[in-house]
């Protein structure tokens, strides 16, 4: 590379010719164009990302909606179960349950309940807190709790998961509804809005 | 031609003389105005060589996978993970330079400027803010097929093809430097080579390398991917500079290149999607580098094309030296 | 050089290298690949697990003895021998660990607590379930879902046949191994008869004991057997110092070793396992009215009495005695009477032949299993004893307490006794029904045999025994022929008393014949008539009368009954008689023991049950009970309508179990916690509701990237299969086929590809 030939005809030369106002227009476009496409992506990914399903339940008379293309399980000791098919490494999930709550049943012994029925089921199951918070303008208790999710499979060498959760428990007469949210330790917070969403959603 | 005017400048070096000469809406003196037309054929050779041991590299890495012991093939992994991403690159530029060591070429000093600053704005710009910001490969996985042919066509596409644009037209583009057509080509080049090689490296280091095939496999696919969409707005900048060209020309142009990138970048992994079952594993590497080559071969054989047929066209209308 | 030169020169150069590649290509691959293990050993050794009894000592977990079993289901039954989970001879036990062959070329992994289930001490055969994690943790056995082996047929096999023994070789240390061998001879003992034994010479760890013999399919036909000794506390290559089991911050001969024995050489056949296995996977298990108690005084085992026989009778009797066989005898029987044997003790025979060891004759170390006291023969059939002098010695717990020495390649002792056997006479003198099993109070029996080589005036003594105390003894001089038949006879006007004889006849002072004879019960032919008034029920009362249903033969019981009690009344049953009941469902048998007989010589009600955890599955029901292996009566039973089939051992499915591994397609590297699973057969990705309802099976990858569906897929279907692992591109495929050829399990690999 011949440097002083660089200096040379940078010094010397005059600055080009101006620019046209076809080039101005064209250089705008360019970056409107840009922009536009931008914009364009960008809500296409926000509508898709916070695409939600509806789930109900006439017989439980419960209805939600979730994030498009969760996983519905009806099957187990719950009304609901939704699961995130991609979360890694333990798939975030909500979960609906009605628990009997007649006569003199406070909302702590529903939650005492629950807890008995995990420490038995869920290692290492752990309760935080148990508070009072605002959700849509009323006051519903939240209990925080944590387990480690281990699969019992000995040839599966799945590394235990500390998983974070959070019961939300709205009182409807004489029975309890209980909203869960479940997700690993690390994604907990980032997630924590979504499910908010969900239990906003919620209908009675 | 057209007549003198007398307030009227050289389009290249600004240079007032009353030998100025117009041509499709630009002026030239007598210095530049036959040059712009000028072919510069080893810029040409020096991107088809490079392609051909590319393809090559491509071909012999699938052989030494098939005949290598799979557990002997963990160990070069990186440095050829690492290889695909930076020599491709580095061959192109020896190539100009032991070109212009011999005097057959002139080559700016804001060559290797070009090249680097893509290379950094890929690496602290456009790749953070698609990966981190927008973290678009979590949706792109979330999301429908469509959605992500739209995604890449929308997001990816016009990001690094605005990059590009940016990089040359701001940098040499406006520059007594940019004297010919091929100009256009050739620091577009530089910026795609040195764009795809920060993302390449980057991606093999965030991997601890590739597998032998696969890998080596997608990072050519993904060069591809960048130097296509180059070619295209090295073209259209350079045909632009050197005739006064319709407003819309250069955006349609830039948008050609933002489809092109964003199909590319859709097509090379979309396309390696196979058939799963107990003996498939659902996944080939070549359909989408098969795509990408061939993709990039058109294109530089169109661009290639064009800009020699505009060159002549050039030379006839001017009348030959 | 010219433009054009040059680029004929970079032609060529690409022409060139091109070429090359080509040439690479064409060439033949260079297949460095190991051959890999056949999948059906690979399945076999991954259902083999190891155990280790514990017990704890000043709060430390102290290793008694460790062994190998295999899993018989997919919920954790593993088939093992006694004496590795029951307190049994040297292993001291209350805590069954279960260690698993995670991954197939490393030591086992420690994994699960199990719990005795079944056992018979007789064969040294058990099963234990497994039932806990280590910290405890209940398991839901239904949720396990275990590699395991199916059980096969070993009543066909030979010497010859070719066997693969698995299972682990030394203390933990090893992997699981697979050792292909063959069945160099059978050997008979007194509690199985001809087919007791698989004999082997393949190098067998002795920690492999417990562990399984395969047939070509993969399917258990026998238990490898050997119950180490040990020699007090002393450790050695036999029993190893592993621990500091006396917290003395060293581990020294003060220190509790683990028994590995020596070299396993003995395959206990599947057969006599049946009864275990279907107990085990029908929630059997097996009561009945206790005994009286006695207090046995602690004595020192004794064996005595130790003679040849070249064969057996059917009824177990020796046909001739003799310490010499002719060149060319491939069928030898050692017998000898023992007593205060405690369950379990380590009992070996240990043949030489001048002098140099012969294992293939010996057997053992095994766990002793014979009962307290009786008489016992061992037997080799089918090997040819090459020429020379054999000196047999029995050892418990390593330390020789009886011997005996036997000549091949001389004449038979003569002159000689044959073929003694006992039963009552008919009106020509003649024996037409020999039994060991007579009726008390008859008048007379006799011993009858053969004799050949007696000459005039040859001495001779015939000695009787009434439960071991000698109640008669004459010396003659022989005055009949050469050879012909003979009877002795035991005669009482009154009525001979029950309880056990024995007969001894001696040429000179040399042992000729000998055989046991037991009476008891009533009538005045074989077999006697011991129990009365059977019946069956299908509850028992506190007082021990049947309750519930109630009936004779034939009852038929309604469904949701728990068990069914046999109840008795017997008569003339002297003490320590050897007697067995056993349970049939539909004809197979299901559960059996064989015990020794302590309630008693008279009653009523006495009471054998099948009892089990849930409710007895509908089907016919019958319960056989035999005293010295003789048949006394049987029962029948009906529960439900008995037409639904017995869940017993399963016939192969049509399923396939998947197994796979998910990788990155740039990388290679497993994808941890990607989902896959499948959906109902026929069900396509375009009716998918996304709920788990339609999911077939599904399961999520482990830190390596595999993954196991708990679930098969039939052979001949095609399912739709998904795969999501966040940052790669989902898999969907409609047309995820199963061949109808295709092995179970199978291994597949899902490569996931980044957008």
């Amino acid at each position: 590379m011949n440097a002083s030939l660089f200096r040379r005809s940078m010094r010397s030369a005059p600055p080009p010719g101006d620019l046209t106002r076809n080039d101005r227009f064209a250089e705008l476009l360019v970056v409107a164009l840009a922009v536009a496409a931008l914009i364009l992506g960008l809500s296409l990914r926000q509508q898709s990302a916070n695409q939600t399903w509806r789930y109900e339940n006439r017989e439980a008379g419960v209805e939600a909606s979730y994030p498009a293309g969760w996983l519905v399980d009806e099957r187990g000791d719950y009304v609901v179960r939704i699961r995130d098919p991609y979360a890694r490494p333990f798939k975030t999930q909500y979960q609906i349950r009605i628990i009997p709550a007649g006569g003199q049943t406070s909302i702590r012994n529903v939650l005492d309940g629950l807890t008995l029925q995990r420490s038995t089921d869920l290692a290492a199951y752990r309760v935080f807190s148990v508070d009072e918070v605002p959700v849509g303008g009323a006051m519903l208790t939240q209990m925080s709790f944590a387990f480690v999710d281990a699969d019992p499979n000995p040839f599966i060498q799945r590394l235990p998961v500390v998983v974070r959760g959070m019961d939300v428990v709205i009182r409807d007469g004489d029975r309890a509804i209980v909203v869960t949210y479940m997700a690993a330790e690390d994604v907990f917070e980032e997630n924590r809005a979504a499910f908010e969403r969900f239990l906003a959603s919620l209908r009675y | 031609m057209y007549a003198l005017l007398t307030d009227a400048r050289c389009t290249v070096c600004g240079q007032e003389t009353t030998e100025i000469t117009g041509y499709g809406g630009r002026y030239y003196c007598p210095t530049h105005l036959h040059r712009f037309s000028e072919n510069v054929p080893l810029i040409w050779r020096a991107s088809t060589l490079t392609f051909s041991l590319m393809l090559l590299a491509v071909l012999g890495t699938g052989i030494a996978s098939l005949i290598l012991p799979a557990e002997t093939q963990d160990a070069p992994r990186l440095a050829v993970s690492v290889g695909y991403a930076v020599l491709p690159a580095l061959i192109w530029l020896l190539i100009l330079y032991q070109a212009a060591a011999r005097g057959r070429l002139e080559l700016s000093p804001l060559l290797p400027t070009v090249f680097v600053l893509a290379a950094l704005i890929a690496a602290a710009v456009t790749r953070p803010f698609l990966s981190d910001l927008l973290a678009l490969n979590l949706w792109l996985t979330r999301t429908s097929q469509i959605n992500r042919l739209l995604g890449n066509l929308l997001i990816c596409g016009p990001i690094n093809v605005f990059a590009l644009y940016a990089i040359v037209r701001y940098t040499v583009w406006h520059t007594p430097i940019f004297t010919r057509r091929t100009d256009g080509i050739l620091y577009a080049l530089a910026a795609g080579w040195g764009y795809t090689t920060a993302i390449n490296l980057m991606f093999v280091i965030d991997l601890g390398g590739l597998t032998l095939l696969s890998g080596s496999l997608r990072l050519v696919g993904q060069t591809c991917a960048y130097l296509a969409p180059s070619l295209v707005i090295g073209f259209v900048l350079g045909h632009n500079r050197f005739e006064n060209l319709p407003f819309y020309y250069l955006p349609a142009g830039v948008t050609a290149a933002g489809v092109l990138n964003g199909a590319l970048l859709y097509a090379g992994s979309e396309l390696n999607s196979t058939r799963l079952d107990l003996t498939a594993s659902g996944f080939s590497p070549w359909p989408g580098v098969v795509i990408s080559l061939l993709t990039l071969a058109g294109v530089f054989g169109a661009v290639y094309g064009l800009l020699k047929r505009y060159n002549a066209l050039t030379e006839a209308r001017l009348g030959h030296r | 050089m010219t433009s054009s030169l040059k680029n004929r020169n970079t032609i060529r150069w690409l022409m060139g290298t091109a070429s090359l590649l080509l040439l690479m290509l064409t060439a033949t691959p260079l297949a460095l690949a190991q051959i890999p293990e056949p999948v059906v050993i690979q399945r076999v050794r991954q259902a083999t697990v190891f155990l280790m009894q514990t017990y704890e000592e000043a709060g430390t977990q102290v290793l008694s003895c460790v062994g190998s079993g295999t899993l018989i289901s997919a919920d954790g039954l593993i088939l093992t021998n006694a004496h590795l989970v029951t307190e049994m001879g040297p292993c001291r036990g209350e805590r069954i660990i279960v260690a698993l062959a995670v991954h197939l070329d490393d030591p086992p992994v420690p994994t699960y607590t199990a719990e005795l289930i079944q056992a018979d001490t007789q064969f040294d055969l058990a099963i234990v379930r497994i039932n806990a994690s280590l910290d405890g943790s209940l398991i839901d056995p239904s949720t396990l879902n275990l590699p395991f082996v199916a059980i096969g047929d070993s009543s066909a096999f030979a010497p010859g046949n070719g066997l693969t023994f698995v299972g682990y070789p030394d203390i933990g240390a090893s992997s699981v191994a697979a050792v292909q061998g063959v069945i160099t001879g059978l050997t008979a003992e007194k509690s199985g008869s001809h087919l007791s034994w698989f004999r082997t010479d393949s190098s067998l760890g002795g920690a492999m004991s417990g562990g399984g013999a395969f047939d070509v399919s993969g399917r258990l036909v026998g238990v490898l057997t050997s119950a180490p000794a040990t020699t007090g506390n002393e450790p050695g290559p036999m029993c190893l110092s592993i621990q500091d089991s006396t917290r003395d911050g060293l581990i020294t001969e003060r220190d509790a070793c683990v028994p590995i024995g020596a070299s396993v050489t003995a395959i206990r056949p599947i057969v006599f396992a049946q009864h275990l296995i279907e107990a085990a996977r029908n929630h059997f298990h097996l009561a009945h009215k206790p005994g009286i108690p006695t207090v046995e005084p602690i004595a020192e085992p004794t064996i005595g009495r130790l003679f040849f026989s070249p064969t057996i009778n059917d009824l177990g009797l020796p046909t001739r005695i003799t310490s010499t066989l002719p060149s060319g005898a491939n069928s030898v029987y050692l017998f000898f009477d023992y007593d205060n044997m405690p369950p379990g003790i380590p009992y070996e025979i240990h043949v030489t032949r001048d002098g140099l060891d012969m294992p293939a004759f010996s057997l053992g170390p095994l766990a002793w299993g014979g009962g307290r006291r009786g008489t016992w023969f061992v037997g080799t059939e089918g090997k040819t004893w090459p020429d020379g002098r054999y000196e047999f010695t029995i050892l418990l717990n390593a330390e020789p307490v009886a011997s005996a020495t036997l000549i091949i390649g001389g004449e038979a002792d003569t002159p000689a006794f044959i073929d003694l056997l006992f039963g009552i006479p008919d009106e020509n003198g003649n024996i037409t029904m020999p039994a060991t099993l007579l009726p008390a109070n008859v008048a007379r029996f006799d011993g009858q045999f053969s004799y050949e080589g007696m000459r005039e005036g040859q001495d001779w003594t015939e000695v009787w025994y009434l439960d071991g105390v000698e109640i008669y003894r004459a010396t003659y001089l022989w005055a009949g022929e050469p050879s012909g038949m003979w009877s002795v006879r035991a005669q009482n006007s009154s009525g001979l008393p029950l309880g056990r004889y024995r007969l001894e006849l001696y040429i000179g002072t040399r042992l000729a014949a000998t055989g046991d004879v037991t009476l008891a019960g009533g009538g005045q032919t074989s077999p006697p008539i011991i129990f009365s008034n059977p019946r069956l029920a299908s509850d028992i009362s506190r007082d021990g009368l049947p309750a519930g249903q109630v009936g004779a033969s034939g009852v038929v019981m309604p469904l949701g009954i728990t068990a069914l009690y046999a109840f008795v009344d017997w008569d003339l049953m002297p003490a320590g008689v050897t007697w067995t009941y056993r349970w049939f469902l539909d004809g197979r048998l299901v559960a059996s023991r064989t015990q020794t007989w302590d309630a008693g010589g008279v009653g009523q009600n006495f009471w054998m049950a099948l009892i089990s955890d849930r409710a007895l599955p509908e089907g016919q029901y019958a319960i056989e009970v035999l005293v010295e292996n003789r048949p006394m009566f049987s029962l029948t039973a009906t529960v439900g309508t008995g037409t639904q089939p017995l869940s017993g051992i399963q016939p192969e499915s049509n399923e396939v179990m998947i197994t796979g591994r998910v990788v990155d397609a740039l990388t290679g590297k497993g994808i941890p916690g990607a989902l896959v699973f499948i959906l109902d057969v026929a069900l396509e990705s375009p009716d998918f509701t996304w709920n788990e309802a339609d999911i077939h099976t599904q399961a999520i990858t482990d830190r390596d990237g595999r993954f196991a569906f708990p679930r098969g897929l039939l052979r001949g279907r095609y399912y739709t299969a998904y795969v999501f692992a966040e940052g790669y591109i989902t898999k969907v495929e409609d047309r995820f086929t199963i061949p109808r050829d295709q092995p179970s399990p199978t291994d597949i690999v899902i490569e996931m590809n980044r957008p």
